[in-house]
């Protein structure tokens, strides 16, 4: 399993790749923003996307409109602050598939995590 | 006359920013904040780093979370496993991290759905100082964590009519 992370805090990558380890992914692929990683995407193939939302150059929201106006159908989960409904939605109608906000246990998103490892 | 600077800051808006910083510490590091201290005022805390993250909308200010050293130091350590030796760039990145969790968790907790967060920056030095805008209400909450104290200041003025 293939898995992009992308958040412009290199501290979060290092803790969200710890939980990914956790669940035994270790063929994972770092991004700081949204258009460093839709450039990754394109040359690489993923089986899994976990973005935050608020990045510079190019945002997680926009990152996953990129991602789906090339057809992938790739699980995508925004990991973010922003924890408004309507954000939600707004996420959700661009396309994400599953949502966590920060601050997040790892267990909690260990959890999450284990969904995607156990079908691929 | 309406002061208009004195209506900047109600309890009810500091109150989010105490309970996002005790839910933060909580849920990421697994420690416990207290409240040591709270007071009003302009005036600035004197730590090692600063992370800083703006509020705009029908909300408009910054949010200054401030921790010495060893303090991020030991966060850094209890988050990344292995403890920095001095502030690099891990730990400006985990101080900023931690200064954009706290403001969107409050912005939630504030429910006010029109504020939009900027992207956190982080200052660094031995007393350094972070001024807030003219005319903005100052309000500093002083916590204490297992690895010593933290600060958080909120400034906020009235949104721009």
């Amino acid at each position: 399993m293939k898995v992009l992370v992308v958040d412009d805090s290199g501290v979060m990558r290092k803790i969200i790749i710890r939980s990914l380890n956790a669940v035994g992914v270790i063929d994972i692929v770092e991004a700081g923003d949204g258009q460093e990683a839709f450039s990754l995407f394109k040359s690489e193939s993923f089986d899994l996307v976990l973005t935050d939302w608020n990045m510079p150059v190019r945002n997680g929201l926009e990152l996953v409109t990129d991602i789906r106006s090339t057809g992938s159908k790739v699980p995508i989960m925004m990991v973010t602050t922003e924890a408004q409904k309507t954000q939600v939605i707004t996420a959700i109608q661009a396309g994400v598939t599953d949502y966590l906000t920060k601050p997040f246990e790892n267990d909690t998103l260990r959890k999450k995590l284990d969904k995607y490892v156990s079908v691929s | 006359m309406t002061n208009v600077a004195y209506e900047c800051i109600t309890q009810s808006m500091v109150v989010p920013f105490i309970e996002s910083t005790k839910s933060v510490f909580s849920t990421m590091l697994g420690s416990d904040v207290v409240v040591a201290s709270e007071d009003a005022g302009r005036g600035n805390i004197a730590f090692d780093i600063s992370g800083i993250i703006s509020f705009s909308g029908s909300i408009q200010g910054t949010a200054v979370i401030s921790l010495e050293k060893e303090v991020a130091l030991s966060i850094a350590e209890t988050l990344l496993g292995t403890r920095p030796t001095k502030i690099d760039d891990d730990v400006r990145d985990l101080v900023g991290e931690l200064a954009n969790m706290i403001g969107g968790n409050s912005k939630e907790r504030l429910s006010n759905s029109d504020v939009a967060l900027g992207l956190p920056t982080v200052v660094t030095g031995k007393g350094h100082e972070v001024s807030f805008e003219p005319g903005a209400q100052v309000r500093k909450i002083h916590f204490e964590t297992q690895w010593g104290p933290i600060a958080i200041e909120i400034g906020m003025r009235a949104p721009k009519s």
